[in-house]
């Protein structure tokens, strides 16, 4: 069975604790494991953080620039994140250097490679003039 | 998100913090965070295990008070217990260069431990 919640984004920070609070809830009641539900959450907060920082810094936006889709089967959830700013493939980022020491040790740029830990299902594909980013997570019981 | 102020004391202080640790969270509690870590310059316990999400921000957040506690020769340990915390805390690396405690106890023992 697939369920799907979708929803427009104002490109601000401030929109996105709202936003990741209706996801979780709207993953709750699909009956959706907690752990999926975290990891979800984890690059729902990564990516559009990451695209407001961004790919959208600059730019003109309109109010339902940044579009986020969620969709679950019995096998999996993914989350699509889509915005209308500057080409980035998160996936070809590279990944931080490794720590040497604390004094050295940059303090940012570690986002999109916890999220690849964590969700290493990470699509990217520029549609027209949007970044189309997805991460899908297997469903405890279909990995289990 | 919150900070609280567990104790403070002459060589060493414990504050826990509770919520998201989030980019949200960050924007409303760092600014506290900051003055009661970094600006008394007194090695410090920052207790985790009341925090529900850990994201990249967060991260830079702890990442930031570590360097400016390191620059001015003092300690910050963390202490986390649940695997949110902890998987995010390995994922970044910064468990590599600030020790993570299971406990208080745990935590006041690397305090107290000589500089690795």
């Amino acid at each position: 069975m697939r369920s799907v919640f979708q929803r427009s984004l104002r490109p601000e920070l401030p929109a996105l604790p709202a936003a990741a609070a209706a996801v979780r809830e709207w993953l709750a009641r699909e009956g959706v494991e907690p752990q999926v539900i975290h990891a979800i959450d984890f690059a729902l907060e990564e990516l559009v953080t990451n695209s407001i920082r961004h790919a959208l810094q600059g730019r003109e936006t309109r109010a339902e620039e940044l579009g986020l889709r969620v969709e679950t089967t019995l096998e999996s959830v993914e989350l699509l994140v889509d915005d209308g700013g500057a080409a980035f493939d998160p996936t070809r980022a590279a990944p931080p250097a490794p720590f040497v020491d604390l004094a050295s040790a940059p303090v940012g740029g570690r986002g999109l490679d916890m999220l690849r830990r964590l969700t290493p299902d990470v699509r990217y594909e520029r549609v027209g003039e949007r970044n189309v980013t997805r991460v899908r997570v297997l469903r405890t019981r279909a990995a289990g | 998100m919150k900070l609280q102020i567990v104790s403070t004391a002459a060589d060493q202080q414990h504050v826990a913090l509770q919520g998201r640790l989030d980019s949200a969270g960050v924007d409303a509690v760092e600014s506290q965070f900051n003055a009661a870590v970094v600006a008394r310059r007194k090695p410090v316990i920052v207790d985790l295990t009341q925090v529900e999400f850990l994201s990249s921000m967060g991260v830079r957040m702890l990442l930031s008070a570590a360097k400016a506690l390191q620059r001015a020769g003092v300690r910050m340990v963390l202490v986390a217990s649940g695997q949110v915390v902890t998987t995010a805390l390995t994922h970044s690396a910064i468990d590599e260069l600030i020790p993570v405690a299971a406990d208080v106890d745990g935590a006041r023992a690397l305090l107290s431990s000589p500089t690795r």
